[in-house]
């Protein structure tokens, strides 16, 4: 009788890389429900459109690349269309997220050989797309709700709905203003107050329901706990330092966490595995890049929230920190960084 | 001394499914004994071993078979006695599925044994003789490694050691043949790791067992408290993970210690063995048993009867198949017959091999047991690897150049560090058959290696040739130079004679011009040879001072054509590239002017 030859090991955990990505989305519902609550069902009309554009053109890309159709099941292209969706203002035109699912799908992700091969990450390659090529639109979000008053009854009821600036907008935007100033004016009557409280309160909520979705993830071990840690507290420190030099010109760090999508990239974005570094030491450098580079860009860059951007930059520096951070290896007395000594030893052999 | 529980722990490592019980709640059997055995000459690493016995001799159980004169393969004995009926090439039971030479031999049913001379008063015998008889009596490690236990122990020996490990763990899914023995045969260990301490005087002795074998630590436990090794023994309960047995990971575990990359367990002072060994070992000296049988488990859920077996080496697989009982209930492309464990153990394509020396266990998974591999999906960079990694590697890496072929790069990562424990492909989500990769890329360097050793032999050997050519050109040179001279001196003296006779006959009518050139041709002819060495020097002179220059002509012409492909390259340092070849030019031309000049000169004189 003949039996079958394989290679060891012929035992095999049970993760897979689309249960991984199964819960990766499954951590975002909370995220989801805390904006649909308060922004409106546009942000499900976003997901469909980014989601279904990102499966199509992964589909078709697969297709013209004469692959096989199997990696539609591994959902990283329902993923990224899901990353990308829920950070599109709710009322952004429709060809705001079908274009940036493309983007993402075709230039940042198939462009460089597909899962697994991208350097960026493709949902933040796409904001940054359309952020730079339609801003006023980006920009533009609907007023939130509050409790008791929930907008997309309004616009379901065809009621034309403000919008609001976001938190890290109006802050931006207060100019010279005295910090002391800027609150007050929140707190006050006036239409023409500078930032809605129900803004804030929103994006308070919403950083939170991401919370608890990352929790999960972290519970899960799907991600490692280390990189929103180093993340989160490099924001604290940063801002907090900065906020301690000026506090009535710096930003409160408390505003950095509730407004924006800090905690979301905490968790969801610069835990994504392809475009980070990939060893636990690496992470850990590129978390705190990001987390300073986040502060820096909202503090003294031009667009209010730098989430984007950093997380591209140090996409860029990932290799470099993959080159700089290689662990100890078992049996070796000294880590080896860079790519460095070994071949070179190898080449002193060979002269 | 007592039991201690482990705290320190090695990086990485995973929990796989254990499924010890399938095989150790049955008692242990002792399988039937074969009507033939095929009896290996060689293990697939290391010297073939020399057959004692021909076609057609009668053997007794445990007469010695076969041997290596040197010792670095361990001796075969005839594992049942009856006669001989081949001497021919058998496949051997090994990854790489090769055929090697074997001894058959076909039983007569008595199992008659062969006194082998035993001490059991050990304690009486001298170092040489213990050595001696470890040495005669075939073993090699148990565990699977498969590695000379003589040659470990000769070696600890001479070198001391300071700490004696023994390998407990058996941290393999499934296999539970240690287990087993140690529940039975505990005090027999303790026995054969007495010998050790005798003999090896190590200043400690850690055996090193996994927290899910209770009974066997137990009955360890129970067997120590009434040994002399009370004082000197101490267990080490390891918490159960994947790959604790590991050598290295047992003796980081165990002492804390790391083995150097490249450096063995004994460069630390440390010697480790299997549990199967030290029984074997203990066999040897006290019963005068050399290595014919071993423990192995057969198991898997298509097996009918899982358990331990006591098994004669050479033993058909088929034969111990056919005992255990097999139901195949897979389908046939899942059939699996695997040697040794689920995370490194190896197929077999059949049944139609025979038990060695170094099978610990018969794995017969069904597909739902252990369902064959996923399709291989991209690396998502996702670091699980890292973390399961025990040898603190990048797995990820390696599988990145490994599977670009940038296997430098891979060595770089420290390739040859991987033990292929297999833990990174058992965590991995895309499940990338990473250990297949290692092996693949460390296959190539071996290669690649092997290459660069051959180039570099030709090149030497060319060298070689080069210089003896040289050297040959050299004293012919030396030879007609010689020769030269001797010519030389010779018309000297012919003129010096000729001369006289001149004078002599014609004295009156000598003139002042005669005299003149007289003495200008016997200057000429005492300086001759002088010139003639003067001018070889400097013809070598000459002829480094070319090389030299023509040297330097190549790199400034290099330089300049580096610096054209250089875009940042100004013209000013160009020109003067430029006019640096012109002068190296030059120095070249007038090199070669003068060595042409010599040359002739040599000629003329010669
Ligand atoms: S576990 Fe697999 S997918 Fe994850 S980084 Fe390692 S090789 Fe890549
Ligand atoms: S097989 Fe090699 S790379 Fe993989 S976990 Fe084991 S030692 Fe590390």
């Amino acid at each position: 009788m003949t039996r079958i030859l394989l290679s060891s090991p012929h035992a095999h955990g049970k993760s897979s890389t689309s249960r991984v990505m199964q819960q990766v989305i499954l951590a975002c519902l909370p995220g989801i429900v805390a904006l649909t609550y308060f922004f409106g069902p546009g942000i499900l009309v976003n997901l469909l459109l980014t989601t279904g554009s990102a499966l199509l053109a992964e589909a078709s890309v697969l297709k013209l690349r004469k692959r096989n159709l199997a990696p539609l099941q591994d959902y990283s292209a329902i993923l990224t269309g899901v990353l990308l969706g829920v950070c599109l203002p709710a009322s952004a035109p429709w060809w705001i997220p079908v274009s940036g699912a493309l983007f993402a799908m075709l230039a940042a992700k198939h462009l460089f050989g597909g899962l697994g091969q991208n350097p960026f990450n493709p949902a933040m390659a796409a904001y940054a797309f359309l952020l730079i090529s339609f801003p006023v639109p980006m920009t533009l979000w609907p007023m939130a709700a509050t409790a008791d008053q929930l907008s997309w009854f309004n616009s379901l009821q065809g009621v034309d709905s403000q919008t609001g600036a976001t938190a890290l907008d109006a802050w931006r935007n207060k100019g010279p203003q005295m910090a002391s100033e800027f609150w007050r004016a929140t707190q006050s009557l006036s239409p023409l107050k500078p930032l809605h409280p129900a803004m804030l309160q929103a994006s308070t909520y919403i950083a939170l329901a991401w919370l608890v979705g990352g929790a999960y993830l972290i519970y899960k071990r799907i991600i490692n706990w280390q990189l929103p840690l180093v993340f989160l507290a490099t924001l604290l420190v940063y801002s907090a330092f900065l906020w301690g030099i000026d506090s009535s010109h710096y930003a409160p760090p408390w505003l950095h966490f509730a407004a924006g999508s800090a905690v979301f990239a905490a968790f969801f974005i610069i835990t994504d595995p392809v475009s980070c570094a990939t060893s636990v030491k690496g992470r850990i450098f590129f978390a705190l890049g990001v987390g300073l580079l986040v502060i820096s860009i909202r503090t003294w860059g031009s667009y209010p929230d730098g989430v984007a951007f950093s997380v591209l930059l140090m996409n860029f520096a990932a290799p470099a920190l993959d080159y700089f951070t290689r662990p100890r290896v078992y049996g070796h007395n000294k880590p080896q960084s860079g790519m460095g000594s070994g071949s070179k030893k190898g080449e002193q052999k060979n002269d | 001394m007592a039991t201690t529980w482990i705290k320190r722990t090695f990086h990485g490592g995973i929990h796989p499914a254990e499924n010890k019980h399938l095989s150790s709640l049955a008692e242990v059997r002792v399988a039937a004994l074969p009507k033939q055995v095929v009896l290996p000459l060689s293990s697939g690493n290391g010297p073939a071993l020399k057959p004692l016995v021909e076609v057609g001799d009668r053997v007794k159980t445990g007469q010695l078979i076969a041997s290596c004169s040197k010792g670095f393969s361990a001796n075969l004995h005839a594992s049942i006695s009856g006669q001989v009926i081949a001497l021919e090439e058998r496949p051997l039971v090994h990854p790489s599925g090769l055929n090697v030479a074997s001894i058959v031999i076909t039983s007569d049913g008595q199992d008659t044994p062969y006194q082998h001379p035993a001490y059991p008063l050990w304690q009486e015998a001298t170092d040489e003789q213990l050595l001696e008889m470890i040495q005669q009596a075939g073993l090699v490690g148990l565990g699977g490694a498969g590695f000379p236990t003589s040659v470990k122990i000769n070696g600890a020996y001479q070198q001391g050691i300071k700490t004696l490990i023994i390998n407990a763990a058996e941290c393999e899914p499934y296999i539970t043949a240690d287990d087993l023995l140690i529940q039975t045969q505990a005090k027999a260990l303790l026995d054969g790791i007495a010998i050790l301490q005798r003999l090896l005087k190590p200043q400690a002795i850690l055996l090193g067992i996994e927290d899910n074998k209770p009974e066997a630590l137990a009955a360890l436990e129970t067997a120590l408290s009434e040994h002399p090794l009370k004082a000197a023994l101490e267990i080490g309960v390891l918490p159960t993970r994947y790959p604790s047995g590991g050598e290295k990971q047992l003796i980081q575990l165990l002492t804390g210690q790391e083995v150097p990359s490249g450096k063995i367990p004994l460069d630390l002072g440390v010697l480790c063995h299997n549990v199967g060994t030290i029984y074997a070992l203990n066999a040897a000296v006290t019963l005068g048993q050399p290595l014919i049988q071993r423990l192995v488990t057969v198991t898997g859920q298509a097996v009918s009867q899982p358990g331990n077996y006591w098994v004669r080496l050479g033993t058909p697989i088929q034969d111990l198949l056919d005992e255990a009982g097999i139901k195949e209930t897979s389908s046939k492309k899942a059939q699996r017959l695997i040697v040794g464990g689920p995370m490194m153990g190896f197929t077999l394509d059949s049944s139609d091999y025979s038990i060695t020396k170094s099978v610990n266990c018969l794995l017969l998974p069904t597909e739902k047991e252990l369902p064959l591999p996923g399709v291989e999906q991209p690396c998502i960079r996702c670091g699980q690897c890292e973390l399961a990694c025990p040898a603190q590697l990048l797995p990820q890496q390696l599988y990145f150049y490994s599977a670009n072929q940038a296997y430098e790069q891979a060595a770089d990562q420290q390739l040859f560090d991987c033990i292929e424990c297999g833990a990174c492909a058992w965590v991995c989500p895309s499940e990338i058959p990473l250990v297949q990769y290692y092996r693949h890329a460390k296959a190539e360097l071996r290669q690649m290696q092997a290459e660069a050793i051959k180039a570099e032999q030709a090149k030497q050997r060319f060298e070689a040739r080069n210089a003896r050519l040289e050297q040959e050109k050299l004293d012919r040179e030396a030879k007609r130079l010689a020769r030269a001279e001797a010519a030389a001196r010779m018309a000297a003296a012919k003129k010096a004679a000729a001369e006289k006779e001149a004078t002599e006959t014609e004295a009156s009518q000598q003139t002042s011009q005669q005299t003149s050139q007289a003495t200008a041709s016997k200057a000429q002819a005492t300086q001759a040879p002088k010139a003639v060495a003067n001018n070889t020097a400097l013809l070598k002179q000459l002829k480094t001072a070319k090389a030299a220059a023509s040297v330097a002509v190549r790199k400034a012409e290099k330089t300049l054509s580096n610096l054209e492909v250089n875009p940042d390259a100004t013209p000013e340092q160009m020109n003067k590239q430029r006019e640096m070849i012109d002068k190296a030019k030059e120095q070249l031309a007038k090199a070669e002017a003068k060595l042409a000049e010599a040359n002739s000169l040599q000629e003329t004189t010669q």
